[in-house]
């Protein structure tokens, strides 16, 4: 072929090409005209009766202050009929490329557990690198729906402060992958970060005075959820004398819809069928914002995360929750936690009472072998820690090394010990291992896992503390 | 012979060996065989990649030893034309099933992480082009090709690696060896037209422009690919050991590096690095047509254009009828083993004998060639011999 010819071949190609791209149907649609983006998903309920709610991202004009998410909520007989049911509602389709975190409610069972996540992953809605959060006090639409009136910064999002709380908090995160993974090991069981909300203080609501505009839209938007949350509640109500009725469910949807096209359009809620309702749930809020004396009337809500995790696994179905002490030695022995504030309080050194001494973690290592020694199963961790000391009253002292240093590494190493062994004890009190020791042996020992039990177990902990300056 | 100018270099064979070695292997191979043998399945890939290593090795041999001629040159010298015919038409639909499973294996990732509502019919039409016109090209425009997109598909390469390395938890690989080494095998037997790859190097017999190092430089190559491969198989096993049942076929290297990213929290970076590393499927697809191309015209001596432009035409016709993108897969498992396995150790085999076979029949004329021309010295020419009559009479 000449190359003139091949020249005019590649030219018609790639005008075809460009003709197929230019009218393709897509491109006649605004594309956020016809999709909103999940960032966290709730899930409730049992299968059969599953409630999924989620947090949606809002185009919102720049340097607005209008809230640039919005949470939605619709049930099915299981999770990917609620899904669906939730993208009828909201006449979009949901784009999950977004999502960084799924709540599980209070009430979610360890079988019902296992497959929500397991379709979540499998159909790709979720991806493996998902944060997973149970809600210990709540549903998870009640957690998202609370999420809403958290921080001050309309786009301070949940996901944001869950992604912070893995990179810069020394605390336990578990992505759903990671879960899975545990809970189909040898161990068949894990745990999970709890996270809840408390309202904020009555300092916060009335000293700041943020404005009174601020403070307009504030009220509306909690009006809006005030209102959602009855509504929902109503609806829910309606369900449980109709159950199974799937024509009120997609009412209840069109009803949702309408409400999120409210809430995009910016409307008061005063407008709506609702709005007498809103009014008076503004007004309770009001109330309760008089009595701690707040002056815009809107109860803020603060994040209080990964202080406790829950455990999924052994005999009983329903999620246990550790206490924070124990729950410290889980994070100490879980790899992926490695930044960080950790404190010691009311230590007495070299004669000295000191209240509280703060480091920042720079680093953590954490080793694990497993072996059999005299007949019994025997495993060993290891965790080397890098920290620096945030005090710098004690770090001013130039006698410091000399008087402090090794002191203080013997107090984090005892400390860290005394944690990790607490949990270890905890693990073998509610007979779940949930630390994955029965897997450890799967993977390092044969003969260890062959006659592996978990009451029987011993358990060591090395820990190697270094202070750097 | 083929001509000088038409031959590809050394470093030019070097990154096709490298591209061939890697791509199909990594894109719905590793989830197939885990989905088959859990953690076994990086056994299995060792297996699969040392019986392809032992192809290689006598792909290069013949590559150094042939005599510059083409293996359809050689092919005719050796076994005559009509049964050379024979061969070339069984090799033309090798490479075309090869070719149409790579087209599925493109569909499968595409469908599942980029186009997930458009129809394939419409995004497949670039890749099918691409096919088309590198079909029509020569071996030495593939060769240049390849080695100007190398360095783009490396860095790609090391930078999923990067993450990869840095964000999955290895020591979730063990225990290797429950499945046991029968069925190990016999996923790998299943998945014998997943590799092989090197095989199409037959179109690059009498082609290289060999040097001393050419065949120390190709097996680097290959071992370098092998090792990637068998890179990605650990983090993928360790990854996904324990719910491999939840695995999508989608779900390959770049599912990998998206977690190991931080999920969405430092957005898709990974799916530009994957896309980037996708050119070297698109010239292993290349490659492929290439040497559907090359057999059909050793069949029917016409221009390069039909036959590239029939191929392309017909492989797009087939992936349009074929409707569910893993139907490929179950086909290709149940009936093309066999064959496949047998093409695998078949294609190297009969390009060193043919090669060896050329060899020995060119030293052979090489060495009767100066015993001729000695003769010829000695003796005098007819014309001399007369002349020299002449001057004495």
């Amino acid at each position: 072929m000449k190359r003139s010819k091949k020249i005019l071949i590649y030219k018609i190609c790639c005008v075809a090409f460009g003709a197929i791209l230019l009218f393709v149907p897509q491109r006649g649609t605004p594309y956020a005209d016809i999709r909103v983006l999940a960032t966290v998903l709730g899930v409730d309920g049992t299968d059969g009766n599953v409630t999924v709610s989620a947090q949606l991202a809002v185009p919102v004009a720049q340097g607005s202050d209008g809230k640039a998410s919005t949470v939605a909520k619709a049930t099915g007989g299981s999770i990917g009929e609620a899904l669906e049911n939730l993208e009828i509602g909201l006449g979009r389709r949901i784009d999950f490329g977004h999502l960084s975190t799924v709540a599980i409610g209070q009430d979610v069972l360890l079988q019902d557990l296992r497959l929500f996540t397991g379709y979540l992953m499998s159909s790709g809605k979720a991806g493996p690198g998902t944060y997973l959060v149970h809600c210990p006090q709540s549903t998870a639409a009640d957690f998202l729906n609370g999420a809403q009136d958290m921080g001050e910064s309309s786009d301070a999002e949940l996901d944001s402060f869950i992604a912070f709380s893995k990179n810069g908090n020394h605390v336990s995160t578990t992505t759903l992958l990671r879960f899975l993974q545990a809970l189909n090991s040898t161990s068949h069981a894990t745990y999970l970060p709890c996270v809840a909300l408390e309202n904020e203080s009555a300092q916060n609501s009335g000293v700041t005075g943020a404005g009174e505009g601020n403070g307009m839209k504030n009220e509306q938007r909690q009006e809006i959820n005030d209102r959602q949350q009855e509504q929902s509640a109503e609806k829910e109500g309606q369900e449980n004398k109709q159950q199974g009725n799937k024509q009120q469910d997609k009412q209840d949807q069109n009803e949702k819809q309408e409400e999120g096209k409210q809430q995009e359009k910016g409307s008061s809620g005063g407008q709506s069928k609702g709005g007498e309702k809103g009014g008076q749930s503004q007004n309770d809020q009001k109330q309760s914002g008089g009595q701690s004396g707040g002056q815009d009337g809107h109860q803020k809500k603060r994040l209080v995360a990964a202080n406790q995790v829950a455990v999924y696994g052994g005999e009983t179905p329903e999620a246990l929750v550790l206490d924070p002490m124990v729950t410290r030695g889980v994070v100490w022995q879980d790899k992926h936690s490695d930044f960080g504030l950790v404190e010691l309080r009311n230590m007495q050194m070299n004669g000295t009472d000191i209240a509280s001494v703060s480091a920042r973690l720079m680093g953590k290592k954490v080793r694990v072998s497993a072996d059999v020694k005299n007949g019994e199963n025997v495993l060993n961790y290891t965790i080397k820690l890098k920290l620096r000391l945030d005090d710098s009253q004690i770090c001013g002292n130039p006698l410091f090394y000399t008087q402090w240093k090794n002191a203080l590494e013997k107090a984090y190493e005892s400390e860290v010990r005394e944690n990790v062994l607490r949990t270890v004890q905890a693990c073998k009190e509610h007979n779940v291992d949930f630390l994955g020791f029965r897997e450890y042996f799967h993977k390092f020992s044969k003969k260890g896992f062959k006659s592996f039990d978990l009451s029987t177990l011993v358990v060591h902990v090395h820990v190697k503390a270094d202070i750097i300056t | 012979m083929v001509a000088t100018e038409r031959r590809i270099s050394t470093a030019q064979l070097f990154t096709v060996v490298f591209i061939l070695g890697m791509s199909l292997k990594m894109l719905m191979l590793p989830v197939l065989m885990l989905k088959a043998v859990g953690r076994d399945s990086v056994l299995g890939m060792a297996v699969v990649l040392g019986s392809e290593f032992i192809c290689l090795a006598a792909m290069i041999a013949a590559v150094v030893l042939s005599p510059q001629k083409s293996f359809t040159e050689l092919l005719e010298q050796c076994v005559g034309k009509i049964a050379a015919k024979i061969v070339f038409c069984l090799l033309a639909l090798f490479f075309f099933c090869k070719l149409l499973l790579l087209s599925g294996e493109v569909r499968i990732f595409f469908s599942e992480n980029l186009f997930g509502e458009s129809p394939w019919s419409l995004y497949s039409l670039p890749f099918f082009g691409i096919c088309v016109v590198m079909g029509m090209g020569s071996l030495r425009t593939l060769g240049r090709s390849v080695q100007f997109l190398f360095p783009f598909i490396v860095g790609a390469t090391v930078v999923m690696f990067a993450l990869i390395g840095t964000g999955v938890e290895f020591s979730e690989v063990l225990p290797i060896g429950e499945f046991g080494w029968r069925n190990v095998s016999r996923a790998a037997y299943r998945h014998a037209m997943w590799y092989g790859d090197h095989s199409v190097l037959i179109v690059c017999l009498g082609a290289v422009k060999r040097t001393k190092k050419t065949a120390a430089i190709t097996a680097v190559a290959g071992v370098l690919s092998a090792c990637v491969v068998l890179f990605f198989m650990f983090g993928l096993t360790a990854t996904f050991s324990n719910v491999c049942y939840l695995i999508r076929y989608g779900q390959n290297v770049t599912g990998m590096s998206h977690y190991a990213l931080g999920n969405v929290m430092q957005g898709r970076f990974d799916l530009m690095l994957f896309c980037v590393w996708m050119f070297s499927v698109f010239l292993k697809a290349g490659f492929f047509m290439y040497a559907v191309v090359f057999f059909v015209r050793a069949v029917v001596p016409v221009n390069n254009a039909w036959p590239s432009l029939i191929t392309g035409a017909l492989l797009y016709g087939i992936t349009l009828m074929i409707t569910s993108a893993t139907g490929l897969h179950t086909f290709m498992i149940r009936y093309a083993a066999a064959p496949a396995l047998a093409f695998q150790f078949a294609v190297p085999a009969v390009m060193l004998l043919v090669a060896l076979a050329g060899r020995s029949k060119q030293k052979r004329k090489e060495n009767a060639q100066p015993h001729v021309a000695a003769k010829d010295q000695s003796a005098p020419t007819k014309s001399e011999t007369q002349g020299a009559n002449h001057e004495t009479e």
